[in-house]
């Protein structure tokens, strides 16, 4: 009995290739997206679980209260790693590690700079890491480097290296104690060696009773089943304790954010842990569904317009004994088997695709072949997908009445043309949710893209300083000068594409007490405003020997209250400073927030980057060229490395880029489906109407007259799904808006364009093929009658 | 074997009713060849419907072999259809993608015949109807006569008893339409009964009695010479 069915449903693809290809097509393209989707999707879920104590691993954050702002960070003090352990039985192990630095190592007369951790001895205990070489043990070693693979392979050509010396940041000489793995791309903590903290340095001594300033990310392995809960209120009373005073971390309180959020959860707004990249997870695995769904509606669409051809093969059917079971079970065969066959095909394409796609989301995306989970959703996938696209049809072509189909009289009436029409108009509502979303997201990254940053990143490069380059600063920024191609420099501690510096500590006469003002700070040297070509509002920009002097942006002096602040003075920690300046506000931190409040202090001494600004007609690639020269010239023991400003300023739309590339791939895809269910579902209207159009048009309709008859009723269609989509988009997409404090309101000249759009994508289908029977002779379409 | 008595069906549209059958009685013989006659709209259709089991009565009494079956549920119908009745139709009804062996032999796979006895027995009607030449074309590919002739191999294939003929020569020529009839009369010399819906007097003349209707009721019974 299958077999005869798999030979029908063979016979019938074959016969009518068209619309096999239409709903094999649907359908490949469909399960390829969700394919696709689902590996990414597995592949946000798999981050960190790499690590064997996965379920028991915390990192701290701390919600501090400053006026009642509350502000969430991982920034906690460096002893309480320590003490924690110490004092918590539930706490197994607990590190401290720093924010992660650029270090030079130097093996020899190889130089590499690499992202480094320094860390507190237990950070094996709580996070895995294969050892190639040596043990854990070394990160109670003051003199040990650990590396990983790939930095040991670059420094020194192999990875059996432990107890090679090895120097770093030009300064001590260290030893190779321990060789590891690279970390895993889908690791929160990223570093490419790891430097133990000296206990017996000064640096360290000082910190380890440091319960105020807070440097160092503190990660824990609680034991399973430990009261998360109460230690978050044990480690506050600990912190409160051991800080003696009143602060912003003691106001505020402790959350311990579990190992398994670290890469979804990881936004806190008003001290909760409100999300964060699941909402994109989320996001997408709907649109799998949906891209999938759409084209099982196809499908169904599809076969049930061809049920006139298949009712007369049901009647028979019935007539020689088949009862109505045995007919569902042929056309539920029928969408598997077309189920199975759009599925390797689908396969294929997601194989093709799959070296594209990880480039894209700049991921390692696997397809997780030994795992049990991914054969039973290949098999849920392919069973879904094949009843729910045949589920319809089977019921409406194995209902039909023999006696009827046979006569010949068998007209299917409006009512059975109704459930398809509600079927293509959902199709175009999800179409236009989808186009007005993309757009949306499009329009909404441009805005911030194009915002004024109150400075101006074009042309200007950051470079690396080091210590020669300091020390000879002023030579160098005369042989840049010299090259004809600078024309300006000047040195900033930080890059200007980040503030990584906040204080609470500024006071000046006329402060209100306790304000608690949190201001960002970096360190400049003269130049700054005339190099990043930042406007100076009120006073001047620094000079040479600016000793003690102070500028401040426009929202700083807003929150300080401050009347005619230029010449005034303020005391930072223990030093008066005086402001010689005011700059307008530069968006350093979040392209979406509103600038934070900033005070550049005036440095001349050290820096961490050297800016310089490019003459506007300098050839770019030259102009790196001759800098890098003068860089080797007086900077021989590190190596030259540099970014563009507006390159690195783009690196924070990555993840809205990211969105908004994929949304334009799936939504694109979608709507080709829903195309291609158009498609196919007007060539059958039009079938139907042939005789029809003949008629009117040997009653003189002209070609014109026939294509507005026959588009007329599927853009009737295009019509409501527009009427619906609109409100659902719109509060969609205002929803998702309202992640962003920098963002645009949705003009309804969008959906403007998404309607026309989708009705000239409507019309373009239809008369793609309506066209065709307009144009036809009627004789012709009379006579085969 | 088969005794009507009474049998109603009655059409109902929103503002018509149209009396299909109205108290229809008669009985055929186990190995009989009936025709039935009449105008169009007279119900010959409807009872040919009703007698091979695809539609059911709204009155009266429909004994098969001595069974109740008017009502019958849908499973119960399509059980006694696929093992005692077969038909023949005026279009043919074959189905498209199947050949001309795999037509035939629809009526063996829903019996639940087995693959190997169903290749003997299609191929031993094939060739009684000799169209063995023909079992791997497509009914696309056949003249009409040979259309109807794979078709009343099919309603012979699992040895019905009884054989529902609606006009089975409508759509062939007058040399084809009598090839046809030849084989229903072999057929029912072997024993088979043969019901048969004719507009044809010279087809009529094929059968051992004719029931004219009109208006959902038999007028007359000839016996055929």
């Amino acid at each position: 009995m299958i077999y005869s069915y798999i030979k029908i449903a063979f016979r019938n693809l074959v016969r009518n290739k068209a619309f096999s290809f239409i709903n094999i097509a649907g359908l490949t393209i469909g399960m390829c997206c969700t394919i696709l989707i689902l590996l990414w999707v597995h592949n946000e879920r798999s981050w960190d679980k790499n690590n064997s104590r996965y379920a028991d691993i915390y990192h701290i954050f701390c919600n501090r209260n400053f006026n009642g702002e509350i502000s969430t960070g991982p920034d906690m003090m460096y002893p309480l790693a320590a003490a924690l352990k110490a004092d918590f039985p539930e706490v197994q192990h607990a590190v401290a590690v720093n924010f992660g630095e650029t270090t030079l190592f130097t093996s020899g007369d190889k130089k590499l700079n690499r992202r480094t951790i320094t860390s507190s001895p237990e950070l094996f205990d709580v996070f895995t890491a294969d050892f190639i070489q040596g043990s854990k043990a070394a990160l109670s070693d003051p003199d040990a480097v650990i590396l990983t693979e790939s930095t040991a392979r670059a420094l020194f050509n192999q990875v059996n290296v432990v107890g090679q010396p090895i120097r770093v940041n030009n300064g001590r000489d260290a030893i190779v104690k321990a060789v590891i793995k690279d970390v895993p791309r889908n690791s929160t903590l990223q570093y490419e060696a790891v430097i133990p903290y000296n206990p017996s340095s000064e640096r360290v001594l000082e910190a380890s009773s440091d319960w105020v300033n807070c440097s160092n990310r503190v990660f824990l392995a609680l034991q399973p089943g430990a009261n998360t809960a109460a230690l978050e209120k044990n480690i506050l009373k600990l912190v409160a304790r051991n800080a003696g005073h009143e602060n912003p971390t003691t106001r505020g309180s402790i959350i311990l954010h579990p190992m398994s959020k670290w890469r979804l959860y990881e936004e806190f707004n008003g001290g909760l842990n409100t999300g964060g990249r699941i909402r994109y997870v989320k996001l997408f695995s709907w649109v799998a569904v949906i891209i999938l769904v759409i084209a099982c509606v196809n499908f169904m669409n599809l076969s049930t317009a061809r049920s006139e051809k298949r009712a007369k093969e049901v009647g028979i059917r019935k007539t020689l004994g088949s009862e109505r079971k045995q007919l569902l079970w042929q056309f539920l065969t029928e969408s598997l088997l077309l189920t199975i066959a759009a599925f390797v095909l689908a396969v294929f394409a997601v194989y093709a695709f799959l070296p594209g796609f990880s480039k894209l989301l700049n991921a390692d995306i696997l397809v997780p072949l030994n795992e049990p989970r991914t054969w039973i959703l290949v098999g849920s996938i392919i069973i879904s997908t094949g009843v729910l696209a045949g589920s319809y049809p089977a019921l409406y072509l194995s209902g039909f009445n023999p006696v009827k189909v046979l006569k010949g009289t068998y007209l299917p009436g409006r009512s059975a043309l109704l459930p398809r029409k509600i079927l293509v108009t959902s199709q175009f509502i999800v179409s236009i949710v989808l186009i007005s979303a993309t757009l949306i997201i499009y329009k909404q990254i441009h805005h911030v893209q194009n915002r004024d940053l109150g400075y101006n990143p074009d042309n200007l490069i950051m470079v690396n300083s080091s210590r020669d380059l300091d020390k000879n600063f002023e030579a160098v920024k005369n042989e840049l000068n010299a090259t004809g191609m600078v024309a300006s420099v000047t040195r900033t501690s930080g890059p200007v594409t980040n503030l990584f510096g906040f204080t609470s500590g500024i006071s000046w006469a006329g402060a209100p007490v306790n304000t608690n003002l949190v201001i960002g700070f970096i360190f400049a040297d003269n130049g700054l405003a005339q190099t990043l070509n930042t406007a100076v509002i009120e006073g001047r920009d620094f000079r040479q020997g600016d000793t003690n002097t102070v500028m401040f942006n426009k929202e700083a002096i807003r929150l300080m209250g401050l009347q005619q602040p230029v010449g005034k003075e303020i005391t930072w920690g223990s030093r008066k400073k005086r402001i010689v300046g005011i700059i307008d506000n530069m968006v350093m931190t979040s392209p979406y927030e509103a600038p934070s409040p900033l005070m550049i202090a005036y440095e001349n001494k050290w820096s961490g980057y050297m800016d310089i600004r490019l003459k506007d007609k300098a050839d770019v690639r030259s102009a790196v060229a001759a800098i890098g020269n003068v860089y080797k010239q007086y900077s021989s023991d590190y190596p030259f490395e540099y970014r563009f400003v507006d390159e690195a300023f783009n690196e924070k739309f990555a993840t809205e880029q990211l969105i908004g590339k994929l949304s334009v791939i799936f939504s694109g895809l979608a709507i080709f489906v829903c195309c291609l269910g158009l498609f196919g579902l007007v060539s059958f209207s039009i079938e139907r109407r042939t005789r029809e159009i003949g008629i009117r048009k040997v009653l003189g309709a002209n070609v014109s007259q026939l294509l507005v008859l026959m588009s007329k009723e599927f853009l009737w269609l295009v019509g409501i799904a527009f009427l619906v989509a609109i409100p659902a988009s719109w509060w969609a997409m205002s929803e998702w808006l309202t992640n962003f404090s920098y963002r645009i309101t949705i003009q309804p000249v969008i959906f403007i364009v998404v309607g026309g759009l989708t009705l000239i994508i409507a019309l373009v289908t239809v008369s793609l093929n309506a066209s065709k029977a307009a144009l036809s002779n009627p004789v012709k379409t009379l006579r085969s009658d | 074997m088969i005794k009507i008595t009474g049998l109603e069906k009655i059409y109902r549209t929103e503002e018509v009713e149209t009396v299909a059958l109205n108290k229809l009685s008669f009985e055929v013989k186990e190995g009989e060849f009936v025709a039935v006659m009449g105008p169009s709209g007279c119900g010959k259709s409807t009872l040919l419907n009703i007698l091979g089991l695809l539609d059911d009565p709204d009155a009266g009494s429909f004994l098969f072999n001595g069974i109740e079956v008017a009502k019958f549920n849908e499973r119960k119908r399509a059980d006694l259809r696929k093992h005692n009745i077969g038909f023949v139709f005026q279009s043919f009804n074959l189905i498209d993608e199947l050949t001309v062996f795999e037509n035939v032999e629809l009526p063996l796979i829903y019996t639940g015949v087995k693959t190997s006895e169903r290749k003997k027995i299609v191929e031993n009607v094939l060739d009684k109807m000799q169209i063995m030449h023909r079992r791997n074309h497509y009914p696309q590919q056949l003249s009409g006569g040979q259309q109807q002739r794979v078709a009343v191999a099919r309603a012979v294939v699992n040895n019905p008893k009884l054989i529902l003929a609606d006009e089975p020569t409508g759509n062939l020529d007058s040399s084809n339409g009598n090839e046809v009839m030849q084989l229903l009369t072999d057929l029912n010399e072997q024993g088979t009964t043969i019901i048969m819906v004719t507009h044809s007097e010279h087809d009529a003349r094929y059968s051992h009695r004719v029931i004219r209707m009109l208006d959902g009721q038999t007028v007359m019974e000839n016996i055929m010479a």
